[in-house]
């Protein structure tokens, strides 16, 4: 008001008013000069860390004041302990106290990352800020007990904007579109799994159940087959061989199980078949059977001599434990397929040479080669033949009309050779005569794929990033694309949520030896040589227990350092007849019915190569002392709320009752003092024992044995079956 | 006391070191005036005479003042952050970030180039917009125009170079768009018409040093942005300005 008057009285002097401008804007200036500096000074994070403190602070000074309060009541030993750690805490309070504002940061060179995290987050590392809110919040777990923070920073788990002090620029939330500048924002809890996986390359990574799971179904659904997959580029092929399909199977049976597999089993989830269903037309299914059905073998056609006897072949099934791996009526072992009705599906004389001949069929199979006799595999067939009968198949109607093909065999044979190929069956099946690369995309490197690149086709409502995508993949690919030749797999939402962790895993990097985890010690030795090469390919020990480094893991206790961990004798008395070892499980040793040389080399070959000097050996003599001692230790632990002893005791570890019997003194010692060293995926607690208490311990679980020492010498009849 | 004032400016404008910077006298004549302007380097080009059209503020908007000045804190800003930024593919985010959240005042600077960079971009084509609706691109000033002509593609091309140095998504994929144009064009890109040169040898390859974006471009953006370009821009709006001068100062009204 003033000064338009000011102005309008004045307007002859057109000085003045430059004046009055040039002050204006000199006061907007100075005024934004303020504003900047204040704006400056002020940044979010320094209240973070203010408030932070305070919380430290205040829940150390609570500790002190219980332990101040306790002090007077203490004595001796305690008192001097209390003083000492109270001295410590007020140590803690006055280092948290002087503590600076500033900017934190942790700067990792191996990994090529700087991370400011810290400085907003600045009580991630104190426990006892583990209930506050973000960003005052310790770290949950004790995920920052095993990695150290200096060492590992935050991104390399989290991802995100590291070198950022703000919540929106750290990408705390994932901005998709055009104009995002970043490629990585702060994973999401569902998919935080998926980093541990780039430094765990060891299928089961311990407290990651959705990317052991993930990596499982890569694993048992065989996406490697067509895909490039890390971790699996050399993986077998996971079907069966479909060599001399034509003599194995009936024609029935084939057309239904190529239009739908899931018939024999509707049950969703990679439990049992694992074949998906592809979209094939009613010709290329026919063209497909005549192509498979075409290969025989001549052999298989003559009958065996001799008739079976049911009976005894019930015996050699039930002695043998075919059950460990085989479905009957669905229940059973999840290895190897369903038996019952297994009439309706393979030809006889088929069975027969396969029992006799396991490995000529189906040279990778996980069936050992068992050491029947002619007249045992005709007992056994000619019991399955009658226990598992199913119905005769019929080809269904809708391969009547078909069936009458016009065409000749040959170009019935090779169109059904186009399919095979073009479908992607080379991705499991092998088959004499036909090889070909993976047929799909290359899925390496997948988390750093680029995401405006990718078709969404028809899926809408969905946040578009590249896991979804995988999971439209798997769900139904049709969505994305018409043609796709995607085949659908019977798995679940959670397996393929678990499958995209694991994934999601592979971002391309490669993590510096150092950082990557792999189980300790373990070479990997794929094609194992001599006599114990072929002893353990005969009866396909790494079908269920791993052996130098492969193998599956049926078996949580991989053989490498075997021959440290249990005694000699005990060893041979189980190759005569294995029992379970542990109750709950369902999946017991098979019988392999092995001869007795072979047996005597195993036990040899054990007990001098697969033996591990990091583990003591220790002589089986203790006194009385260290015994009783080492008793009372096991009872003051709880050890007997897992593991059975005597008469009672909990079912989740092995029974300890004969345990002497059967594991070093050595081996004993080793584990209870490092579980986590030998077999990290153990949940066996680490008690952190001092080197007596181990010993103690030791004395007291080896002397725990079903013989006293003058009649040990033989072990044949002895053994327990539980 | 006004007297010993005197006699100290009478010395001080006797010393060497004065006569040697204020080669004439006090410019209190028509000569002396003239005199400033031209022993002046700077000076020297600006007209030695300004008629009073000029001065109206709604004539020139003195936008081409405005475009000049921002072209100074430019270089001046420019240059603070270039003590900052390493032009690798490793470093060159991770310096954006650092400037952004670790050095004091870092924000600011960078702000500051950016939105001037924006501003002068603006500026220029509204100045060119003033001469051309003021007809100012006639004879005699019809070179001058043409200087313009090449500053103007100079401000843009400093924009677009200057864009890839954050070397993020965004500056990724702007450089990716714009170079691939580059492609496009006619006989020279790889898949433009009349082609005849290959992915490996054509204008887009040049401009990128790799097929690809990478760590050459990086370097090649940078090079140019922060010394091939604004040197040309300098001497070119040295020239630019000297002209405005020799075609008798700015033009005058329609
Ligand atoms: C001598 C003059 C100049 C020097 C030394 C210089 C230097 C730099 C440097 C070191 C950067 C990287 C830092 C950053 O990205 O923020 C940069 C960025 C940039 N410069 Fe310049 N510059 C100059 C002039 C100009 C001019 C005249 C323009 C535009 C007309 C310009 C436009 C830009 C732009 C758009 C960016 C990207 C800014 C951002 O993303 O934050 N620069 N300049
Ligand atoms: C970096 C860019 C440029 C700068 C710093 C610049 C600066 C200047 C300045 C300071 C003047 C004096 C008059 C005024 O302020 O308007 C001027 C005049 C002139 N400019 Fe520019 N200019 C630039 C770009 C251009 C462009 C793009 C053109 C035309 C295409 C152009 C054409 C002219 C002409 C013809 C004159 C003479 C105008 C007259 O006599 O009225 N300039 N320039």
């Amino acid at each position: 008001m003033r000064l338009r008057r000011f102005i309008k009285m004045d307007k002859s002097t057109l000085g003045t008013i430059h004046y009055v401008w040039f002050a204006v804007i000199g006061a907007a200036l100075s005024v934004a000069v303020v504003v900047l500096c204040i704006k400056e000074y002020d940044r979010d994070w320094k209240r973070c860390q203010v408030v932070v403190k305070r919380l430290q602070t205040k829940a150390i000074e609570e500790k002190i004041q219980t332990l101040e309060s306790e002090l007077p009541f203490s004595q001796g030993k305690t008192k001097a302990k209390n003083e000492e750690t109270l001295a410590r805490m007020r140590m803690v309070r006055e280092q948290v106290l002087s503590m600076p504002v500033k900017i934190q940061q942790i700067q990792i060179d191996a990994l090529g990352r700087v991370d400011r995290c810290t400085t907003c987050h600045a009580g991630i590392e104190d426990t006892n800020l583990a209930e506050q809110e973000n960003p005052y919040r310790g770290h949950p777990g004790n995920y920052l007990q095993w990695h150290d923070i200096g060492k590992f920073g935050c991104t390399v788990c989290h991802e995100g904007q590291g070198l950022s002090t703000n919540y929106t620029q750290a990408a705390h939330r994932p901005l998709r579109g055009l104009d995002r500048p970043w490629q990585k924002a702060i994973l999401p809890r569902y998919l935080i799994q998926s980093s541990c996986g780039k430094c765990h390359l060891d299928k089961e990574v311990p407290f990651a159940p959705l990317l052991s799971k993930g990596r499982d179904v890569i694993e048992k659904a065989g996406c490697s087959g067509c895909h490039k997959v890390r971790l699996y580029e050399n993986q077998e092929k996971v079907g069966p061989s479909l060599d001399r399909l034509g003599s194995k199977v009936n024609r029935a049976w084939l057309l239904r199980w190529l239009s739908n597999p899931r018939e024999y089993d509707p049950a969703e989830g990679l439990t049992r078949y694992r074949m998906p269903k592809f979209n094939l037309t009613k010709e290329q299914i026919v063209a497909l059977e005549v192509f498979l059905m075409a290969d025989r073998d001549g052999a298989v056609i003559q009958s065996p001599a001799g008739e079976g006897d049911s009976e005894a072949g019930a015996l050699l099934f039930r002695e043998s434990r075919c059950v460990t791996c085989h479905l009957v009526e669905g229940k059973g072992g999840y290895l190897a397929p369903e038996l019952s009705g297994i009439t309706s599906k393979v030809n006889k004389e088929w069975l027969y040479r396969w029992m006799k001949n396991t490995h000529y069929f189906q040279p990778k199979t996980q069936m050992p080669q068992f050491n029947f006799s002619g007249q045992q595999v005709n007992d056994i067939v000619a019991y399955l033949w009658e226990e598992f009968q199913g119905d005769e198949l019929e080809v269904p109607g809708e391969f009547e009309n078909i069936s009458g093909f016009d065409k000749d065999l040959e170009s019935l044979v090779n169109q059904g050779r186009k399919v095979f190929m073009e479908s992607g069956c080379t991705g499991c099946h092998t088959k004499s005569g036909i090889e070909q690369g993976r047929i799909a995309p290359d899925l390496t490197a997948l988390a750093s794929r680029d995401e405006e690149g990718l078709n969404w086709g028809e899926v809408q409502d969905i946040e578009k990033y590249i896991g979804n995508w995988v999971f439209m993949q798997l769900k139904d690919p049709a969505l994305l694309e018409k043609k796709a030749k995607m085949p659908h797999f019977p798995i679940t939402d959670e397996e393929m949520a678990a499958a995209i962790v694991a994934l999601l895993s592979d971002a391309g990097e490669d993590m510096p030896s150092q950082y990557v985890a792999s189980l300790p010690g373990r070479e990997s030795y794929p094609d194992l040589p001599g006599e114990f090469g072929k002893i353990v390919d005969k009866y396909r020990c790494r079908s269920c227990h791993v052996v130098y480094g492969k193998g599956g893991w049926v078996s949580m206790h991989p053989l490498d350092r075997e021959g440290s961990e249990v005694k000699k004798e005990w060893l041979r008395g189980y190759f005569g007849l294995p029992y379970s070892l542990r109750p709950i499980l369902k999946e017991r040793m098979v019988n392999l019915k092995m001869d007795d040389k072979e047996a005597e080399f195993l036990v040899n070959f054990f007990s001098t190569v697969m033996v591990d000097n990091s583990i003591p050996d220790i002589e089986d003599t203790f006194n009385e002392d260290d015994i009783a001692r080492g008793q009372s230790l096991f009872d003051k632990n709880g050890c007997i709320s897992c593991h059975i002893m005597g008469k009672g005791g909990g079912y989740v570890g092995t029974p300890l009752t004969n345990v002497g019997d059967r594991l070093t003194a050595g081996w004993i010692y080793a584990f209870i003092k490092n579980p986590r060293y030998y077999e990290p995926w153990s949940i066996q607690p680490d008690y952190g024992l001092s080197e007596e208490d181990a010993r103690a311990l030791t004395a007291y679980l080896s002397s725990c044995r079903e013989m006293k020492k003058e009649n040990r010498v033989s072990l044949g009849g002895r053994i327990n079956i539980q | 006391m006004i007297r010993l004032l005197k006699q100290l400016v009478d010395w001080i404008v006797r010393t060497q070191v004065w006569l040697s910077v204020f080669r004439q006298g006090w410019p209190n004549t028509e000569r002396n005036r003239i005199l400033t302007i031209l022993n002046t380097c700077l000076f020297h080009l600006h007209p030695i005479k300004v008629r009073p059209h000029a001065l109206k503020v709604k004539y020139t908007f003195c936008l081409g003042g405005i475009s000049m000045f921002l072209f100074i804190v430019e270089t001046i800003t420019g240059v603070l952050l270039m003590f900052y930024y390493r032009p690798t593919v490793e470093y060159a985010y991770q310096d954006m970030k650092d400037l952004e959240f670790a050095v004091t005042f870092g924000l600011f600077l960078r702000n500051m180039h950016r939105w001037a960079a924006h501003g002068m971009v603006l500026t220029v084509i509204l100045h060119m917009c003033r001469v051309f609706y003021t007809g100012s691109y006639k004879p005699p000033r019809e070179y001058n125009w043409c200087v313009g002509v090449v500053l103007l593609v100079l401000t843009l091309l400093l924009s677009f170079t200057g864009y890839l140095l954050p070397w993020d998504q965004l500056a990724f994929w702007a450089v990716t768009v714009g170079t691939n144009m580059a492609k496009a064009t006619p006989v020279l890109g790889a898949e433009g018409p009349f082609r005849i040169l290959s992915e490996m040898n054509d204008m887009c390859f040049y401009l990128r040093g790799s097929v690809d974006i990478s760590e050459n471009t990086l370097l090649r953006f940078y090079v140019l942005h922060c010394i091939a370009l604004p040197l040309a821009a300098v001497v070119l709006m040295s020239i630019h300005f000297w002209r405005v001068r020799k075609d008798g100062g700015i033009s005058g009204p329609l």
